[in-house]
């Protein structure tokens, strides 16, 4: 893990640590205080010994504000207060063992960016900065992770927080960019219970979140065939970010929020 | 099919079918409005009602509409097989004109006055090519009905309009069926038989019904009647002489009065004869408690005599009146040949009071030489002693005649001839007398032949002769043939009184002289009863007089011939006609009825069972059995609606339409049930598997799996 300052996390580039890794051979360039002479007196061939570099973990995390997210029926928050809240956690996690941790919000594009954070002191103004955003707007997770993908220079632990409404193809090159950019994706999914088993009775009209869109159906007559479009559409999600090398999750909001993040806590 | 609507005031019930659809429209109207974080999902799948949902929606909605629509239609009681729509009908009404329907019905008129209208509504309904007829439950000869279909209606109607009450009681079954066979003559097809009736419970329990109603439809129309309240006096059963009466012998005639009301009543009993005499006294007659009065007549000449009785100041008009026959005789002779010791008490009993006043018979005497003469007079009977037998054998031969022409003889010993053997009689008489036995004792006397007609009005209940303590002091036993019959003998077997039967005529020997000193029986009462049933013999006294209820069965002897009636007193009547046509008397009175030579008398009276307040409640008539019926209150002639008499012959619908409307009902549960099954359930289940379901209790989160 790349980091900018030394931490609990083995970086990708070799450094000064105590934990060997490898012998290479010497080649022109090389600072000659790198050869270890014990080998060339052994072996009569001049040889640099490497060791694993440790670096402190950066960390962004990406959370859906879009109006999608702004909807409870099943659990006990909105999506959004929920992923918030795991938001947090996953930050104050972060903080806690070190490592630093950036947090933005997204709709349609990114919205709001704070910027990393690595002790609790300054943890806790983003936190209650975090408090003021609501949910609002369409959104579009493609164009917002490309956006992502751009700002971010450094090769990080990318956490999205989003209910994924949008076709997966769509999102999949958003977080295909991220791991172009060899971020390291993980990608929860936070969905109301009602979503999946939609336990409204009788003809009810729904009406889109983010679009306003209106549209009557017979509750009892669809439940079906959109339990079955559900399914295959999360089934499409999963394969698809698994096929793009990210961790993906999908979380009721009615899982405790420890409980979730330990789904990603042995992951750090 | 013509169909229609009994009770159609269920009609106004039919816009309730739209209440599924109101229903409907209105749920539709409140559905939910709910926010939804994305349709993309209901997008891809098209969330728009399926064609089969629809479908199965609207049948749903049709079924209920249709349960709906027929309850309402089995309410308004449909009938199949109307004239209104085109159809005719052939329609036949029978009017209940027994006693009872001279009561108040509750529209304030006549039950018979109701039923009449009513009838008249019926037939003025007709419409052109319908058939219509009128019959009488009653046939009553005194109304000119037309017969058969083929009667203007109008015609019809006003013959309906002279509709009055009989005094008696119909067989009901005998005029349904008589109504249905001519129903069957009627060229429509449909057919109805309307009938209109208080349904008199003695009437309508009566009989049995054993017609079949092929294709007719019955609709009996229940005239209510209004409960008694005061005391309702009718005239039950009248004693009427069974025997000619002789002139200017005063008959008592016993009548019965009963008060069916539930009060006491207190009412004037008249009486009234063909002489004019006429008399009234105030009864007063406990309900439920036949009282009984006492009417004295007496006729001056020879002949049939009348005699009417009703009752007056009664609340109901209904079996207040009877009439009575009689049948008076002249006096009639009974010689006694010898001198009046001769017989001792027998000419008393023959003759009660020494004249004919009291029976009718004057006892004659007359010497031996007289025999044969008077014999020509034909006398109503002879005594005669042993002693003077006659000795010529033309004499004998003139006393074998008279007895073989229906007269009647009687041998006595005379109660002072001593102990000596008595004169030997004619051979033809095979009998003869012993020697005169006297009884230490006084022996008892028994009596033989239980049947014989010498025992009439002496018989006790179980039908065996009662003379009470009977006993002989002195007798000569009867030396009888095998021909004769012993009636009387002594307690030691000797023969004391015997019966031969000659021609048409009888003897009678006896054993005993009719004297006290002989036996204790001149002693008894029953002595003139016994003496009485010897002089007239035991043939059926032809009385030209018939009393029967009014409406009951008269028969004229000759059905082929021509006949004529004619009233003498109460109902008129003036019929001449085939004597198979005569309808019978329905009303009280004396009617005179001739054919051929012959003249007789009818007395009609009213039937006291019309009086009796009880009339069936119910809506199904047992009598008609199974003959499909359908009971309709009429308390007044508007309730006969234009639809209730445009009935047909075609069997209710009602049954069918509850039962089509149960198996709607079935397949609307059916299929709505099918609709609202759990579908939630089954994806929760398909969603989470079963082993971390157990897991999920309903309170905890359900735990989404990595993908």
């Amino acid at each position: 893990m790349q980091g900018g300052i030394q931490g609990l996390h083995r970086s990708p580039d070799f450094g000064a640590s105590v934990e060997f890794s490898e012998y290479r051979d010497y080649i022109e360039g090389d600072a000659p205080n790198l050869i270890d002479w014990q080998v060339f007196a052994k072996t009569d061939r001049y040889m640099i010994r490497r060791f694993q570099d440790e670096t402190s973990l950066r960390a962004s995390i990406l959370v859906d504000a879009s109006a999608s997210l702004d909807f409870r029926q099943s659990g006990p928050v909105t999506k959004f207060e929920y992923a918030c809240s795991l938001a947090a956690g996953l930050m104050y996690m972060l903080v806690c063992q070190g490592d630093a941790a950036a947090l933005s919000f997204f709709t349609d594009r990114v919205t709001q960016r704070f910027a990393p954070v690595a002790s609790t002191e300054t943890l806790s103004p983003v936190l209650l900065e975090m408090e003021k955003v609501e949910a609002g707007g369409a959104g579009h997770i493609e164009k917002s992770l490309h956006e992502a993908a751009e700002m971010l220079k450094q090769r990080s632990l990318v956490v999205v927080i989003s209910d994924l409404l949008q076709p997966p193809a769509q999102f999949a090159r958003g977080i295909q960019h991220l791991q172009h950019n060899r971020h390291d994706v993980t990608v929860f999914h936070v969905l109301d219970a009602a979503e999946i088993a939609l336990p409204m009775r009788g003809l009810v009209e729904l009406r889109d979140l983010e679009t306003r869109e209106k549209l009557l159906i017979e509750a009892d007559e669809i439940r079906p065939r959109y339990a079955q479009a559900v399914q295959g559409y999360l089934a499409e999600v999963s394969r698809l970010c698994t096929a793009c090398g990210a961790n993906y999750f999908t979380i009721d909001t009615r899982t405790p929020i420890l409980e979730a993040l330990g789904k990603r806590a042995n992951l750090f | 099919m013509p169909f229609l609507l009994s009770h159609p005031v269920a009609a106004w019930l039919f816009p309730a079918v739209a209440l599924p659809v109101l229903f409907h429209l209105f749920f539709r109207l409140r559905r939910q409005v709910r926010d939804f974080p994305s349709l993309m999902f209901f997008l891809r799948i098209d969330p728009r009602l399926s064609a089969k949902r629809k479908i199965h929606e609207w049948i749903v909605l049709l079924l209920r509409c249709l349960f709906i629509a027929l309850l309402i239609l089995a309410l308004a009681r449909p009938l199949l097989g109307t004239k209104g729509s085109g159809e005719h009908v052939a329609r036949l009404i029978l009017i209940d004109n027994s006693g009872s329907m001279a009561a108040p019905a509750t529209a304030g008129v006549s039950k018979l006055t109701l039923a009449g209208r009513a009838a008249q509504k019926l037939v003025a309904a007709s419409r052109p090519g319908d058939s219509v007829a009128a019959q009488l439950m009653i046939p009553d000869p005194t109304l000119t009905l037309p017969r058969g279909f083929d009667a203007a209606p109008a015609l019809l109607g006003d013959a309906i309009g002279k509709l009055t009450p009989s005094d008696g009681a119909p067989s009901v079954p005998k005029a349904v069926r008589a109504a249905l066979a001519t129903l069957d003559t009627a060229r429509q097809p449909l057919r109805e038989l309307d009938i209109l009736t208080d349904l008199h419970q003695k009437n309508w329990s009566r009989g049995e019904m054993d017609a079949q109603a092929t294709g007719s439809q019955i609709i009996v129309y229940r005239l209510d009647s209004v409960p008694l309240t005061a005391g309702s006096v009718s005239i039950g059963p009248v004693e009427v002489p069974s025997r000619s009466i002789p002139v200017g012998r005063v008959t008592p005639v016993r009548v019965t009065l009963e008060n069916r009301g539930p009060v006491a009543a207190r009412v004037r009993l008249d009486d009234a004869d063909d002489s004019g005499k006429n008399f009234s006294r105030d009864v007063e007659v406990a309900p439920n408690a036949p009282t009984p009065a006492t009417l004295i007549f007496s006729f001056a000449n020879p002949g049939f005599h009348w005699a009417e009785v009703w009752v007056e100041g009664d609340a109901a008009p209904t079996a207040n009146r009877a009439e009575i026959g009689f049948w008076t005789t002249g006096v009639q002779k009974a010689l006694f040949v010898g001198g009046k010791n001769d017989f001792a008490a027998m000419p008393y009993a023959v003759s009660p009071g020494g004249n004919s006043d009291l029976s009718g018979i004057d006892a004659v005497f007359i010497g031996a030489e007289q025999l044969t003469a008077s014999l020509a007079a034909r006398p109503l009977a002879v005594v005669l002693t042993w002693e003077n037998w006659p000795q010529d054998a033309a004499a004998s031969q003139a006393l074998r005649d008279y007895v073989s022409r229906g007269g009647t003889l009687f041998l006595v010993p005379a109660p002072d001839a001593g102990v000596a053997v008595s004169r030997p009689a004619a051979a033809w008489l095979d009998a003869s007398l012993g020697a005169l036995v006297t009884a230490k004792d006084a022996e008892p006397v028994v009596l033989l032949q239980d049947g014989d007609a010498l025992w009439r009005d002496l018989r006790d209940a179980d039908g065996r002769p009662r003379l009470g303590l009977l006993r002989a002091f002195q007798y000569r036993p009867v030396k009888a043939g095998p021909a004769w019959q012993i009636l009387m003998t002594s307690a030691t077997g000797s023969s004391l009184l015997a019966r031969r039967d000659v021609g048409q005529g009888r003897i009678f020997v006896s054993g005993l002289a009719f004297s006290p000193k002989w036996s204790s029986l001149p002693l008894k009462g029953a002595f003139v009863v016994l003496v009485q049933n010897a002089v007239f013999g035991d043939q059926a006294e032809h009385i030209p007089v018939q009393a029967i209820p009014a409406a009951g069965d008269f028969h004229f002897d000759f059905p082929d011939a021509q006949a004529t009636a004619k009233s003498l007193a109460g109902s008129a009547l003036d019929w001449n006609g085939q004597a198979r046509d005569f309808e019978g008397f329905p009303r009280a009175g004396v009617y005179e009825i001739s054919q051929r030579d012959h003249i007789g008398w009818v007395t009609a009276s009213g039937n006291a069972d019309e009086a009796d307040p009880h009339f069936l409640p119910r809506a199904q008539v047992p009598l008609l059995g199974a003959l499909p019926h359908e009971v309709l209150p009429l308390a007044h002639e508007d309730d006969i609606s234009q639809t209730e008499f445009s009935q047909s012959p075609g069997s209710s619908l009602y049954r069918w339409l509850l039962l089509v409307a149960l198996l709607v009902l079935l397949a609307e549960t059916w299929l709505a049930n099918e609709r609202s099954s759990d579908l939630g359930k089954k994806l929760f289940s398909s969603l989470v598997p079963p082993a971390s379901r157990k897991k999920t209790a309903p309170k905890k989160p359900v735990e989404l799996t990595k993908a």
